[in-house]
């Protein structure tokens, strides 16, 4: 009885300690720089947080075929870009249809990534990298290497979804992400789709057995990581009033950083979205910590570098002496 | 031991197909044939000048990408290796003052590639008595360097009148015209090549990479081995950095981030040259001038070239990795993200 119990605690610590030490880290920084708490701070940390955590959600799905994708800044400076573009030019008339045109263009961003992982047999690590080039070559063609600001088009349209606070204080991208995180959880965790995505990257050869069409899921899943780092690029427009090619260039790292820290949490050593979450709020609060104490802003690095060393290492050690006993 | 080296390789060339075989020429083919075209857009961009800084730009990012080399052999991918040669730069940059002899120098120099290798021993450390995947363990490092950096250069592009005349000439300085960067290029390649290829250890090393578990079972100490390719890597990284400095006469954060990539695309690039799938010696000579002649040649042909750049660049990394992958069975050697 004592035993199970024993063990008991000892998962939830495994499972639970991120959100442990992110409370902690909380409630820390809170004692030291009181104004840490303010209203209007949390929500411009979870509108940060959500930004990068929509982007990782897609990456999510890349990283469960066991696949990593770096061109997912390049995307979001893409999708960002072709928003702004298509406003300032006019060719689009109306919100609505330029949000969807944008995201869906990236569509053949994801596609290209697929072609080269699926078709010319790449590894997506290698491919993803050389693709970020061409993505950014399209990106600077596009918007000919300057920052478009909302000014031309209806700004209150344009700043809704990513200025937006409601009641006050809850930021609309986090309803936003809620919506993406609540579908990519029941379609990861619930559809056979989900299942499928996890199975080609766990086990390759087992999946080859059964008769899984491994090539249709890479696809499925480059094509769902690139929408999401579209709606994600939008959203960072909308956040930042325009775009242009350096608009996602922070998020290259920030969420393949995120993914890693959140496959610490819950499903050790799998990419899942609850984690990825927690992982860019995290980030996000040691980013705001370190200028809200005062410190030169480049401590950031150190202390994410720090945290995802001993985040890591945590979880390997648990999961090594799991295995002893 | 080097005579038995030499006959398997002279067998495994003997198989080479002729599609291995074209492609393992292609890179050099295709810098030819793209010296041809700058040469008729702009000859201009072969002028002694042009020649001079496009030698010294291939030969720092060449000698980070022989670093890079070394560790990406053993299957890890290192993010860290701009920041490794960035954190050399700038402990070197931070030492020099004024009235510094040359015993001063060299000991401003010996403790900045300390401080590198320090770093690859830690980054050893993390990924191999640890167990963080190495690639994890890169972008940690990555990171917690740019801070580093950045406290040592008191985060500005730094540089100081004080630094001295001297130091400006193993990265400015030529013989006949050809400048000191690149003859130490030169001879890092022969060295890097003759041990990569033809001693002990560095067999060892390739042997681990392609297989970790055969090469321990045969008896390599695949730990000591990784460890060397480790400080070998953090070595080179230091070098290319400190002659980056010496030759811009600044340091900064932006320098470690930017010689990452094409660092990266140099070693890539190599793989698919002289011995496609592998990542080589010649093929990290090769690639380091063709992606230098590749980025100033589009920017002097194109006002702008910006986009036209990243575009070449990305396809010259395209079609090299799609032909490796097409060409080879096994492809390049693995490496780990598991999380």
């Amino acid at each position: 009885m004592q035993a199970t119990k024993k063990f008991n605690t000892n998962e939830i610590l495994q499972k639970y300690w991120l959100l442990i030490f992110t409370i902690l880290f909380a409630v820390v920084v809170a004692l030291v720089e009181p104004s840490f708490l303010r209203i209007g701070n949390v929500s411009s940390m979870i509108s940060t947080a959500c930004l990068t955590a929509i982007a990782a959600a897609g990456l999510v799905c890349v990283q469960a075929i066991g696949e990593v994708d770096f061109s997912t800044g390049e995307v979001m400076s893409w999708s960002a870009s072709m928003i702004c573009v298509l406003l300032h030019f006019g060719h689009v008339h109306g919100y609505v249809a330029a949000f969807i045109i944008s995201i869906l263009s990236c569509l053949l961003l994801g596609a290209f990534n697929a072609f080269c992982h699926v078709v010319l047999g790449i590894p997506a690590f290698l491919a993803t990298l050389a693709s970020a080039n061409v993505f950014r070559a399209f990106t600077l063609l596009l918007t000919d290497n300057t920052t478009l600001y909302k000014g031309k088009w209806d700004s209150k349209v344009f700043t809704f979804l990513g200025q937006t606070k409601l009641f006050g204080f809850l930021p609309m991208l986090f309803i936003v992400f809620l919506i993406i995180a609540v579908i990519m959880v029941f379609l990861l965790e619930r559809t056979k789709l989900g299942k499928c995505l996890y199975a080609v990257g766990g086990n390759p050869r087992a999946c080859e057995y059964v008769g899984i069409n491994q090539k249709k899921y890479k696809v499925i899943a480059f094509l769902i990581c690139s929408v999401l780092c579209g709606v994600s690029g939008v959203l960072q427009a909308s956040v930042a009033n325009g775009g242009g090619a350096n608009s996602g260039d922070a998020y290259q790292f920030q969420t393949i950083l995120v993914c890693a820290l959140g496959a610490t949490f819950i499903k050790k050593g799998i990419s899942n979205i609850p984690g990825a979450f927690l992982g860019s709020v995290l980030l996000t609060m040691i980013a705001n910590a370190i200028i809200m104490i005062g410190l030169p802003n480049f401590y950031q690095y150190a202390a994410q570098g720090i945290v995802l060393v001993a985040a890591v290492l945590i979880s390997v050690r648990i999961r090594a002496k799991n295995e002893r006993s | 031991m080097a005579k038995k080296t030499e006959t398997s390789k002279i067998s495994v060339r003997a198989k080479q197909t002729p599609r291995e075989f074209f492609t393992s020429w292609l890179l050099l083919f295709a810098m030819l044939v793209i010296c041809v075209i700058f040469y008729i857009a702009n000859p201009r961009v072969f002028s002694a000048g042009s020649v001079e800084s496009m030698l010294a730009t291939a030969s720092m990012q060449g000698i980070v990408a022989l670093g890079l080399m070394f560790v990406m052999t053993t299957g890890v991918f290192d993010l860290a290796a701009g920041m490794k040669s960035a954190l050399a730069a700038a402990i070197v940059g931070s030492m020099m003052a004024e009235g510094f002899t040359m015993g001063g120098y060299i000991l401003a120099i010996a403790l900045g590639i300390a401080a590198s290798v320090a770093f690859g021993v830690i980054h050893g450390v993390l990924t191999i008595n640890l167990k963080i995947p190495g690639f994890i363990a890169a972008l940690a490092l990555r990171m917690i360097l740019q801070a580093v950096v950045a406290l040592l250069t008191k985060n500005t592009v730094f540089y100081s009148n004080d630094w001295g005349e001297q130091f400006k000439v193993i990265g400015q300085g030529s013989l006949f015209g050809i400048p000191y960067p690149f003859l130490i290029f030169v001879a890092l390649c022969v060295i890097c090549w003759f041990f990569y290829e033809r001693t002990r250890t560095g067999r060892h090393i390739y042997a681990t990479g392609a297989n970790q578990t055969a090469a321990a079972q045969v008896g390599i100490n695949t730990v000591k081995i990784k460890y060397i390719s480790f400080i070998v890597g953090a070595i080179l990284c230091a070098i290319g950095g400190i002659l980056y400095t010496s030759r811009n006469f600044n340091v900064c954060v932006q320098q470690g981030l930017d010689i990452q990539m094409p660092a990266m695309t140099t070693v890539l690039l190599g793989a698919a040259f002289w011995e496609p799938g592998k990542y080589n010696v010649p093929g990290c000579f090769v690639g380091a001038l063709f992606t230098v002649l590749l980025t100033t040649g589009t920017f002097s042909i194109f006002t702008g070239g910006l986009w036209v750049n990243a575009l070449l660049q990305g396809l010259a990394f395209l079609i090299a990795l799609g032909l490796i992958s097409r060409t080879m069975d096994g492809g390049l050697s693995k490496v780990n993200f598991d999380m």
